[in-house]
């Protein structure tokens, strides 16, 4: 898995000293712990909008999901009583994020989605490449833009001539298709 | 016997040239991903499956063990060399394994984590060889009811033992359950939790599942890192061989981290973190040189080695005798198998000998290409290594985005896709476990549709749970191990105030 894990397991609750100097309400898991309430509650709704059709196992298609929702609901009101208490991230989670750089990527994503269709696959995802690789701090947009066509056109012409599994045309895919 | 003619059977499989050729591109594929960091063993068998789901089942199979296999070697080289683990079952390796290499001492670390993984990886292959069909055997008395009760378990298994708090476990659990509820109900035709977008009546595809969770979570998370991260990659100095020595001081770790490994492994608790936590602990305590650990103390590479392949093979027992995933690999397997409408069970034993043998035969052979292709060539490897984080990073999106896309040649699974990342990314923040989300999302339908057909069989009688001795137990076993950690923790309190 590419998760990696921290090396240290949680101490035990109360085992450090530090616990109640800082037992104070931490914001970010608040935050947390009320939108997983909050998306738990717009689920329970959607349970309720099934129309109840009886059947012969008696168990319809709410059941199980209304056991995961108050599963989510109790975890939910626990981590905000967590959250009373101090929170429980460790340092690691609480570093800094550079917003610049997770914004580039998903912008990528969403650049990637919406302009495939039109320009066709190896500019789209060469857009995308690029987009990421600016997001990771990379100032060589001369170099991110010949690796990511020629990657992207590797990709487009093993995909589609290899294995035949077809990706979005645009000018220059069929000016692939037209040299064929 | 029965087991080693089906064996021998099953090395005729493997040992076809095509599928040879498969299992090298496995290991090959598997060894880099291993190496790679923010790519692994899961998201890579999850991009192939819209690759291969022109190809043989049998040589689809074979090609996903060898990726899974040689994942487990290359990420201890990652965490070896660069103290980054490639994969999170690698992590104590890092411990010890990067203190040697820092010490000039890479060369025999590495060894002695191939070598151990080898003997590890084949010992507990045999061990799956034999106890798979005991396991079938047991499983053929289990109803609707069992069934059930056994993922019960599992859920209650992978909650406590998958990262660092059950509450966590289960609500990521819970969020991947919810997850696989989304689309149309099988039994019905309602269409459940799809708030009128008619693209989600499908469901969410596993496949967009695990690119997302993974490929795109570690993308986002390792963007939103690193500017404020410094790493530097261990030259292998010296010599690569183990002295005797070294030799010494191995052999005993890879036979005790076998043990622990497999068992361990083949509990439905999932993943190898934490065989891999026990073998260096028992090392540590059993070593004649204690104040080595923490400076680079060999056992301390080569039993959580060993442990954590084994334990990897011990995964595969109950996937393929019960159809129980327990780890997040294993979840995009048994995805594998409904791609190509193979059930895996007992059942498959009797229907698919040669799939089923020819998997476990190629896991001999994966073993044997793998030691080849890690000592003599890892410091082909080592250059993965170099890629700047950039054009890796810019790849890896460009692969999760292709085979999102070729999953259903649809646009809005992308925006799937940058949702589940965002979600995984979230969830990392707040010291979630990802991969019960991947095992929920998948045994989520698959347990809901056995209760409904146990309660089916009964008539709506819930009782059925309890009247079935198996079941009974099955499920106070899930009870017990979510409510054990609660009690030790309230157990423990008074002691220390």
């Amino acid at each position: 898995m590419s998760q990696p894990i921290k090396a240290n397991r949680e101490a035990p609750h109360g085992a450090s000293p530090f616990m109640k100097a800082k037992s104070k309400l931490a914001w970010p898991e608040m935050g947390f712990a009320v939108c997983l309430l909050m998306i738990a509650g717009v689920l329970a709704f959607a349970v309720s909008s099934i129309s109840a059709t009886v059947q012969y196992s008696r168990v319809g298609p709410q059941a199980f999901p209304i056991v995961m929702i108050s599963a989510l609901m109790v975890c939910g009101a626990a981590f905000v009583w967590q959250a009373f208490k101090g929170g429980w991230r460790n340092a690691e989670e609480r570093e800094e994020v550079d917003w610049v750089g997770l914004a580039l990527v998903g912008l990528g994503i969403i650049v990637m989605s919406y302009s495939m269709r039109i320009i066709g696959f190896i500019p789209a995802g060469s857009l995308l490449f690029v987009m990421v690789a600016a997001g990771f701090g990379s100032r060589r947009h001369g170099v991110n833009i010949l690796a990511a066509i020629i990657l992207t056109t590797v990709v487009y012409i093993g995909l589609t001539r290899g294995l035949t599994i077809s990706l979005p045309e645009g000018p220059i895919e069929h000016l692939f298709s037209a040299l064929r | 016997m029965e087991t080693f003619a089906a064996l021998a059977n099953g090395l005729n499989v493997a040992l076809q040239p095509i599928n040879l050729l498969y299992a090298f591109i496995g290991t090959m594929l598997g060894t880099a991903v291993g190496v790679l960091p923010g790519i692994g063993p899961a998201l890579t068998v999850a991009l192939l499956l819209p690759v291969t789901a022109k190809v043989d089942p049998a040589s689809a199979f074979i090609l996903f063990a060898g990726i899974y296999y040689g994942a487990m070697y290359g990420g201890s080289t990652t965490s070896i060399l660069l103290n980054t683990p490639g994969e999170s079952a690698s992590m104590i390796s890092a411990i010890e394994g990067n203190k040697m290499a820092r010490a000039g001492r890479g060369g025999p670390a590495l060894a002695t984590a191939a070598i151990g993984s080898f003997i590890a990886g084949t010992l507990a292959t045999l061990g799956l060889t034999v106890a798979a069909p005991l396991l079938v055997e047991v499983a053929l008395k289990f109803g609707p009811a069992e069934y059930f009760a056994l993922m019960v378990l599992a859920f209650a298994m992978v909650s406590v033992m998958l990262g660092n708090s059950t509450l966590r476990g289960l609500t990521a659990l819970a969020i991947g359950v919810m997850l696989g509820m989304i689309g149309i109900d099988l039994q019905t035709g309602q269409a459940r939790f799809t708030f009128g977008v008619t693209e989600l009546l499908r469901g969410i595809d596993v496949v967009v599942a695990v690119i997302g969770m993974f490929a795109v979570g570690e993308t986002l998370y390792a963007a939103s890192r690193e500017r404020f991260i410094k790493e530097k990659v261990e030259a292998i100095r010296g010599s690569v061989w183990m002295t005797a020595q070294d030799w010494k001081r191995s052999w005993k770790p890879w036979l005790r981290g076998t043990l622990i490994g497999f068992p361990l492994g083949t509990l439905p608790a999932g993943g190898a973190e934490i065989p891999t936590f026990l073998s260096y602990a028992i090392e540590k305590r059993l070593s004649r040189h204690p104040e080595e650990f923490g400076t680079g103390a060999i056992e301390g590479v080569a039993g959580p080695e060993a442990a954590n392949n084994a334990a990897a093979a011990g995964v595969l027992v109950p996937l393929l005798s019960l159809g129980l995933p327990t780890s997040g690999t294993a979840a995009v397997m048994l995805a594998a198998f409904q791609q190509y409408g193979l059930q895996p069970g007992p059942l498959l034993f009797a229907s698919s000998p040669d799939l089923v043998w020819g998997l476990i035969a190629s896991l001999y052979v994966g073993n044997i290409m793998l030691l080849i292709l890690n000592l003599p060539l890892v410091g082909l490897w080592v250059r993965l290594l170099t890629i700047p984080k950039p054009l890796l990073y810019g790849g890896i999106l460009v692969f999760a985005c292709v085979g999102t896309y070729a999953v259903g040649q649809s646009t809005f699974d992308l925006i799937i896709l940058l949702l589940l990342g965002i979600l995984s990314f979230t969830l990392r923040r707040f010291d979630f476990p990802i991969a019960p989300v991947i095992i929920g999302l998948i045994l989520g339908p698959l347990a809901e549709q056995q209760m409904r057909r146990a309660l089916a069989i009964s008539q709506g009688d819930a009782s059925v749970f309890l009247t079935h001795p198996l079941a009974a137990s099955l499920l106070a076993l899930a009870v017990v191990s979510l409510l054990a950690p609660l009690v030790l923790k309230l157990w423990r309190k008074p002691r220390q105030a």
